[in-house]
């Protein structure tokens, strides 16, 4: 007995022993490393000349596939570059003739594709029938060898821009899960001699067209929530008065014209309601108007000038211009409690405050010795930053819907142009090329 | 007498070895399949070792040499590790704790064994850094072959020495004295082994980061996203199959990773000197702090 | 003799166990590589992007695009009343973003007072410009602070407010064209013109 509890002992000192082993590891089999960010921020993507599926029978399609063998990889490349995140792989490393190439999962090499560095493979299939086109389109992730997206669209062969335009929203929500810019408009002036008319444009400055043929001079476009409608500013004899444009129908009307100014409309993303300037009442004041011109709340009360500017995406905040310092600088007004907090404190002369559609910055143009410069604030007054410099006079920013880019307009190239830059100033590049001088740019909000 | 006999049959109720072994084995086995579940769940949970990091190779730049530190120590070894503070013969730094070496022996068909040392791989560039880890191996080898003329000689030493040079000590319960006063040609290979090793996985960091392809500012919002996949190298570099550990739980993230990794086959072939067939490797991506 | 032979085989068994858990232990113990700082050739990287994407940003500037120009007409300028010449073509002038009323000013507004007196049938109506820099709407309500100034002047000075009537042009009808400080010196006015009889 005494030796059972002997070997009992044993038993149990050893097994503690083994358990005691059991939790400290002897060898591990595996190492892990880090990477802690990503090498690249855009993502490569391979968009080779789109194959033509017939070449067409009379003699206008065989022109216009020609044409569009070239133009509409183009457009969907400019797209996908101006987004800025998607680098495109320069076709001359393409191994295969792209029209020979698949344009089907099955028929693609995928393991090609991967082999040139590319995440993303874009094929295109198209041909023209009597004016139309007829268009296929597919996205590749390249590594799963899988269709992400595809798509067929037929339209006018004059709308082959907005069907690519529809695809690269495919391809940036598919990466994303986001809607792109790809679908919308910027409203601006164009002034041609002495007149200043209105205009609307494609996000990437094509597809211009005038909208509005009377008046000879008109400002300060502005969008409604629902892209649908232009609020605009119309200098007619006896002063400036407020219109709004219906797109959809083609229409104008006369929204306020009272006694004074009628300017600056900046329209509540939440209400129904603008934040308009009038001095009907002897003095430039900020009121609310409702969509019939009534006047609904005055805002300010101030002997100096005050100038609505831009609504919060809440609907709750209004940036606008006062120069009750002695110079026009930009406030805050909560329109709940009425009360008023300075914003600007640098420079001397601030104006044009837009208001991102994320709510995290303000951008507004800052005029000194050095030019008009365009900047950027949080709505609490912290983080100034300055995004343009040494470029002559850059005005009136205007947020891409989904905040994350700036339209604006410059004349550093010694005429006044259409601006777009990203919203820490990075990338600025020329949006429009019009003769004349264009100003005033409104970025639509999404459209469908 | 009632008691007597109930303690007498309490204590010696029966030869009985059978029954108390019958109960010890229901409990081992308890214990045991408590263990596996444990270590099974292991690999589901996020990896967080219970304790201390075992090994750690660092590929900064960094040439200083603290010098020994007692780090190793803490880790209760307690056999026979006097290590002498000899000045390193190879200009190494130390890091941190390595726990008992295993014998080099290859005992299960597929899987490498894994020396630990000490050793840090100072890395400034990629393309120096093969030249770093060269040099460091030839410094490590000829300080080893050092050693083992001074081990033919002060055999009583040897331990210490190698130690110096090493820094992998015994941990207690394991004949570590054994196996680390045993052959030193073995365990000079298991050396340069690691090195090579350490080498090549920075060379594999470095071919996957270069194919991860995000852009990150769209992801801000979503605060710290991190995946782990866990790829098969085969000798040659091909990767034989990868799975996600830890999937971030946003999709763009998790197929922006995938793909860096399968852009990244084939991989660089094993260094020579690495003789396993298959590797097991773990990457892990994060976003990293964003300046605003 | 029994019992030391079933005490061998539980060890044994132990033993094997014991041993196939070690061999399956797959217990991790990570390594951490910590990725270094970018690398000179990350920065070469980097920098060979910012070049590429300058060169195409120049090239877009170069390449331009045409549009149909559309014939500028001529901007129908404003009665001209001989007899009113000297009325409407002396402007009063103001400092950079202000409304004040310097002593030149006032005293061109005395000579309007005088005429206005004068001619007591006509209205007139004061026009407010700026210069061109500057916000659009904020110099639309310049303008018009500008012009009412001027009306305040004239209605202290007797002349009924019935008479005159305001309006603002803002930046939107500058008389002088160039971008330098005298032309903007010229176009921070204030302008009268008569209205009807």
């Amino acid at each position: 007995m005494k030796k059972t509890q002997w070997n009992l002992s044993v038993t149990l000192i050893y097994a503690l022993v083994f358990i005691f082993f059991m939790t400290k590891p002897l060898f591990a089999a595996r190492y892990y490393i880090d990477i802690t960010s990503p090498y690249f921020k855009r993502i490569p993507v391979a968009i080779p000349e789109f194959k033509i599926l017939s070449k067409g029978r009379t003699l206008e399609d065989r022109a216009l596939t020609e044409k569009f063998k070239k133009n509409l990889p183009e457009v969907l490349i400019h797209d996908l570059e101006f987004c800025g995140l998607f680098r495109i792989l320069s076709p001359r490393g393409f191994l295969v003739d792209p029209q020979k190439m698949g344009v089907k999962t099955g028929e693609i090499n995928f393991k090609n594709w991967r082999i040139q560095g590319t995440d993303l493979l874009v094929r295109g299939a198209f041909h023209v029938i009597n004016n139309t086109l007829i268009l296929e389109l597919r996205l590749f992730d390249v590594v799963k060898a899988k269709m992400m997206v595809g798509r067929a669209y037929e339209a006018p062969s004059e709308d082959f821009r907005s069907v690519i335009h529809r695809f690269s929203q495919e391809i940036y929500k598919a990466l994303t899960g986001k809607p792109g810019i790809f679908l919308t408009k910027i409203a601006f002036v164009n002034k041609i001699g002495k007149k200043k008319h209105l205009f609307i444009c494609d996000f990437d400055g094509e597809n211009v067209q005038q909208i509005i043929k009377k008046g000879e001079t008109i400002l300060s476009p502005e969008w409604s929530p629902d892209g649908k409608k232009l609020a605009y500013v119309s200098i007619e004899d006896m002063g400036p008065a407020l219109f709004m444009a219906d797109l959809e129908q083609g229409t104008a009307r006369r929204l306020c014209s009272y006694r004074g100014l009628n300017i600056a409309p900046a329209w509540n993303p939440k209400k129904n309601l603008l934040a308009v300037t009038l001095s009907v009442h002897g003095n430039p004041e900020i009121y609310t108007i409702d969509l019939n011109g009534r006047v609904q709340k005055r805002l300010t009360k101030f002997w100096g000038i005050d100038v609505a500017g831009s609504w919060s995406p809440d609907g709750r905040y209004l940036a606008f211009v006062s120069n009750s310092p002695g110079n026009p600088q930009i406030y805050i007004l909560d329109t709940e409690t009425m009360e008023k907090r300075r914003l600007t404190f640098s420079g001397n002369y601030n104006t044009d405050p837009s208001w991102s559609p994320t709510g995290e910055w303000i951008a507004y143009a800052s005029l000194s010795r050095d030019g008009t410069n365009i900047f950027r604030i949080k709505p609490d007054g912290t983080d100034l930053q300055q995004l343009t410099a040494n470029s002559g006079r850059n005005e009136h920013p205007s947020w891409s819907p989904d905040g994350r880019m700036i339209v604006f307009s410059s004349n550093r190239t010694g005429k006044q142009r259409l601006w777009v830059m990203f919203a820490d100033g990075g990338q600025q590049k020329q949006l429009t090329f019009l003769s004349g001088s264009q100003s005033d740019p409104a970025w639509s909000p999404f459209m469908d | 007498m009632n008691k007597e006999n109930l303690i007498y049959n309490l204590w010696y109720r029966q030869p009985d070895w059978y029954s108390w072994s019958k109960a010890f084995l229901v409990s081992l086995f308890l214990h045991l399949g408590i263990l596996l579940i444990a270590l099974t769940f292991n690999t589901i949970s996020p990896v967080s070792a219970p304790l201390p990091m075992v090994y750690n190779v660092e590929l900064v730049s960094g040439l200083e040499v603290p010098g020994l530190t007692t780090a190793g120590r803490t880790k209760g070894t307690d056999v026979s590790t006097k290590t002498k503070k000899t000045k390193p013969k190879a200009r190494v730094t130390h890091k941190s704790i390595p726990i008992w070496r295993v014998k080099a022996k290859s005992s299960i068909a597929g899987k490498p064994t894994i020396e630990k040392t000490q050793v840090e791989v100072p890395l400034a560039k990629t393309a120096e850094s093969s030249n770093m880890v060269d040099r460091e191996l030839e410094k490590l080898t000829s300080a080893v072959a050092g050693e083992n003329s001074i081990k033919a000689n002060a055999p009583g030493q040897d331990t210490g020495v190698k130690k110096t040079t090493t820094g992998a000590e015994g941990t207690s319960g394991k004949p570590a004295g054994a196996s680390a006063g045993g052959t030193p040609g073995t365990s000079r290979k298991g050396e340069t082994l690691s090195l090579a090793r350490s080498a090549y996985y920075t060379e594999v960091w470095d071919r996957i980061r270069r194919e991860w392809a995000l852009p990150d500012e769209l992801l801000k919002q979503k605060g710290n996203l991190a995946a782990i996949i866990v790829i098969r190298i085969r000798r040659d570099g091909k990767i034989l199959d990868a799975k996600f550990e830890k999937r971030s739980g946003d999709k763009v993230f998790d197929n922006s990773v995938w793909r860096a990794i399968w852009k990244a086959d084939p991989l660089p072939p094993f260094p020579q000197i690495y003789s396993a067939e298959v590797d097991e490797l773990g990457i892990r991506f994060r976003l990293a702090e964003l300046l605003n | 003799m029994r019992l030391r032979k079933s005490n061998g085989r539980i060890f044994a068994l132990l033993a094997i166990i014991g041993l196939i858990f070690v061999s399956l232990s797959c217990s991790k113990a990570p390594v951490r590589t910590t990725v270094p700082e970018l690398t000179p050739e990350e920065r070469a990287r980097i920098a060979a992007e910012e070049e590429a994407r300058r060169k195409l940003e120049a090239e877009r500037l170069k390449h331009g695009r045409s549009v149909e120009e559309s014939l500028a007409e001529l901007y129908a300028n404003k009665e001209e009343l001989k007899a009113l010449q000297e009325f409407q073509n002396e402007d009063i002038h103001f400092a950079f973003d202000s409304y004040v009323l310097s002593p030149e000013a006032q005293k061109i507004l005395d000579k309007k007072v005088a005429w206005l007196r004068k001619h007591p049938d006509i209205k007139i109506i004061i026009e407010g410009h700026c210069d061109e820099r500057g916000s659009n709407e904020y110099n639309l309500a310049l303008g018009e602070r500008r012009a009412n100034s001027a009306r305040e002047y004239l209605i202290n000075a007797g002349i009924d407010p019935d008479r005159i009537h305001i309006i603002s042009y803002g930046e939107e009808r500058p008389l002088a064209l160039g971008s330098d400080e005298a032309s903007w010196a010229i176009n921070r006015r204030a302008h009268f013109v008569v209205w009807k009889k």
